[in-house]
């Protein structure tokens, strides 16, 4: 909560003055609207004195002498401010979960672990769309977690700071938390147990009580929904046993378009120029302008379900299952089937690959590449656009999807051309360039990791973390703007009962 | 080729002020002096920030000024947070220099005062969206003139003397603004690749072109992805050297060596201290930049 506290808006320069008006006296009722609670407080006081016993960091301008070590830390909830530290370029971390332990934190770069936060059972998390934050979905709601790495924005150009990860007592309430979107600095939490998504500023999402938007539907139901940058809002209709529909509402609300015949509605991910593509059990439906347009699988079922887009490419990729009278005894189809959806043309493309893969292995690469972790143990990269197979990264052992979606499988994440790929057999993490092939790093934890998220530490589109709102509009921040919406609940099997 | 720089004349009040400093840094952790509404012997309380407004402040300003950061020396200008020590201390101060938009915290202190204030942001030549004004010399020396006419606003009697003090601030930084346009000469129009894009003021002074590289951190080994994008942003900014605000990485360098093909140097934004004082960092900044800029031979 320091930083947070700190890094208000910068004062506004005034416009240059004649000689005479340089020194100059504000006004009593200027100071009088601003409290003075406002400056530094308790926190920023414990960590100057902090700094006195310690001395200063000569490169960060922090306390040394303050408590929390770089590495392998275990904070725990606290209100205890975190020393902060400016870094020369973003910081891009890893959050992992490990079950009924709690998560790991990693530096994304390195490998290294930069904390871990105990926390009891079984817990799944998204990134929360300000590049910092994570969410915990837990009893109760959604948990922030401060990955402890951000940007502030700074006149042409951006300052990053890192502190050390908290799980942070902020909890975002909701009674069956589920599906988190972040797009273009609007986060969109989805509570399966009322129906109702709560979508808020990407910048608040560490506040108590930000300001939200609050979309109800008539049913509680396993849903999801995604704001777009001009206020369109996509979200699902349904109950607990079937769901077929789809809305979109303009900035205030009016509905501008609905279909019920989305069948399994499931899942949802953005493709360049804002095309959002949301999963049905015989197709998906484009969201363009103020239009839904179904897309039909080739198949009567032939569903999608997971899918992973990315600005940078008009083609969202999906999964594809064509077994719809499968059994939940049976365990999940363990299909070879990709679909990519063009956006543009309205075609759907099936690829097959060499192997099977599951929910957590679907990835884009920076140029837009579709990335898909397969059970033989590869990476496999295929052009979005042709369904071509352009390489196989051959990356951890082969493996077999668990019948239990709860149990821990190699997972995909992607940021900035390298792919994070998880290895719970081994409890190895691996980093792997993209472009190259090269495994250029590779941890091993001390319990199994299941989920990944990234908190990229970077200043994100259509967010204003940590500066004033002005500020960021006066940006033209080169972003990194990957669509990629983590949106890949293992809801296919609704046996999850999450 | 070196240029040849006339030997730095040492300004007279600097070791006064150097010591005054040292008993201020003690003071501090003391937890009694940031607070004092006057200073030792009637003094003018003055808080200036970032550390070259304060160096010139102290130079200006002399015995008769008391003059500190604030916060205590080595604090990041960005990050600083302020005690309610030392908000107080910044509220109460007879003068307060500062540059607006560089520091929240203190924007925010400043925001609270009746007393006077300098903000070097309303200088000529500032732009609004870089606040990084001490790295322009011609400013610094119009710094030195307004600091001395506050000054003696608020102290009508020692006026001849800070006018005075002002005068020879100011022709001193002119002479540094003038050795370095001298040393720089055969570099005009070079390309200037820095991470941190804090050298506009400068690039703009001596007519380099700032372009700043991003993904790099001079301490962290970078990923495959990373290396190749700083490669190419410097080929295409055709470059020999990548300068950072401090390198601690011997072995990032040397990778930046080997697959960009650029060497790394320290150019110091001069944010967190000025060392010794604001023209020797200056002219060493303007050394590194002779030395790893694509000049004119």
């Amino acid at each position: 909560m320091t930083a947070l506290t700190a890094l208000t808006a910068p004062t506004a320069p005034a416009a240059p003055a004649s000689r005479h008006r340089l020194v100059s006296r504000p006004s009593v009722t200027d100071r009088r609207r601003r409290a003075l609670s406002s400056v530094g407080g308790g926190a920023a006081l414990a960590l100057v004195l902090a700094g006195c016993a310690g001395g200063t960091s000569d490169t960060a301008g922090t306390p040394s002498g303050a408590s929390a070590p770089e590495g392998g830390a275990t904070p725990e909830a606290t209100s205890t401010p975190a020393p902060t530290a400016e870094v020369a370029t973003d910081r891009p971390r890893l959050v992992l979960t490990q079950q009924d332990e709690g998560l790991v934190v990693l530096d994304a770069t390195t490998l290294e672990e930069v904390a871990a936060l105990p926390l009891e059972g079984y817990h799944r998390i998204n990134a929360a769309g300000d590049g910092r934050h994570v969410l915990v979905s837990t009893t109760g709601g959604f948990r922030v977690v401060d990955a402890g790495t951000w940007a502030e924005p700074h006149g042409d150009h951006d300052h990053y700071y890192t502190t050390t990860p908290v799980l942070t007592d902020v909890v975002h309430a909701a009674q069956d938390p589920a599906h988190v979107v972040a797009h273009h600095g609007r986060t969109a939490l989805f509570d399966d147990g009322t129906g109702a998504a709560v979508v808020v500023d990407a910048a608040s999402i560490a506040e108590e009580d930000p300001a939200a938007r609050v979309v109800e539907a008539p049913a509680a139901h396993h849903g999801v929904a995604v704001e777009l940058a001009d206020g369109r809002l996509v979200s699902t209709e349904g109950t607990e046993d079937t769901r077929s529909t789809v809305v979109l509402r303009d900035a205030d609300g009016t509905e501008l378009a609905r279909t019920d015949e989305c069948p399994g509605v499931h899942g949802e991910a953005t493709a360049a120029d804002e095309v959002v593509v949301v999963g049905c059990e015989d197709g998906v439906f484009l969201v363009r302008g103020d239009e839904l347009t179904k897309v039909a699988s080739p198949d009567a079922y032939g569903r999608i379900g997971n899918q992973a887009g990315s600005e940078a490419s008009t083609v969202v990729l999906g999964d594809y299952k064509r077994d719809g009278d499968r059994d939940a005894s049976e365990g999940p189809e363990r299909t070879q089937t990709i679909s990519l959806t063009d956006t543009t043309t309205g075609e759907l493309q099936l690829v097959d690959l060499p192997s099977s893969y599951t929910f957590r292995s679907l990835g884009r690469g920076e140029e837009g590449e579709a990335l898909v972790l397969g059970t033989d143990g590869s990476l496999h990269v295929v052009d979005p656009t042709t369904g071509e197979l352009v390489r196989s990264i051959p990356v951890v052992d082969a493996w077999t999807e668990p019948d239990d979606w709860q149990e821990p499988r190699p997972a995909l994440a992607v940021h900035a051309g390298t792919a994070y790929v998880t290895e719970p057999a081994t409890r190895e993490v691996h980093a792997v360039d993209v472009e190259t092939g090269e495994v250029f790093a590779s941890t091993t934890l001390d319990v199994a990791p299941d989920e990944i998220v990234l908190a990229t530490g970077d200043v994100t589109a259509g967010s204003t973390p940590y500066a004033s709102e002005e500020e960021n509009d006066q940006e033209d921040h080169d972003h990194d703007h990957d669509h990629d919406h983590d949106h890949d609940h293992a809801h296919d099997e609704e046996t999850s009962g999450s | 080729m070196t240029a040849v720089l006339p030997p730095r004349r040492r300004p007279p009040s600097v070791a006064a002020a150097t010591a005054l400093g040292a008993a201020l840094a003690l003071g501090a952790c003391g937890g009694s002096s940031a607070g004092e509404a006057s200073g030792p012997g009637g003094a003018l309380t003055v808080v200036a920030s970032p550390p070259a407004l304060l160096d010139l402040l102290h130079q200006v300003g002399g015995e008769q000024v008391h003059a500190t950061g604030p916060a205590p020396a080595g604090a990041d200008a960005h990050a600083l947070e302020l005690s309610s020590e030392q908000v107080a201390a910044l509220v109460d101060a007879d003068l307060v220099v500062h540059v607006a938009g560089l520091a929240p915290s203190v924007d925010e202190a400043v925001s609270l005062r009746d007393g006077a204030t300098v903000d070097a942001m309303d200088l000529p030549g500032a732009r609004p969206q870089d606040p990084h004004v001490w790295l322009d010399p011609a400013i610094m020396a119009v710094a030195a003139g307004e600091i001395a006419e506050a000054l003696a606003e608020l102290d009508p009697e020692g006026r001849d003397q800070y006018v005075a003090r002002g005068e020879d601030v100011g022709q001193q930084v002119h002479v540094l603004d003038d050795d370095l346009a001298e040393q720089l000469a055969p570099c005009r129009g070079a390309v200037l690749v820095v991470a941190h894009e804090a050298f506009g003021y400068l690039a703009d002074r001596y007519g380099l072109q700032q372009v700043g590289i991003t993904g790099i951190d001079p301490g962290v080994e970078p990923t495959p992805a990373r290396l190749r994008d700083v490669a190419e942003q410097v080929r295409t900014a055709g470059a020999e050297t990548i300068y950072f605000d401090d390198v601690t990485s011997t072995g990032v360098a040397q990778t930046l060596a080997q697959e960009v093909g650029a060497s790394t140097a320290v150019l110091d934004p001069l944010e967190t201290s000025v060392d010794p004082d604001y023209a020797t960092a200056m002219r060493q900044n303007g050394q590194t930049l002779r030395e790893g800029l694509v000049c004119d031979a």
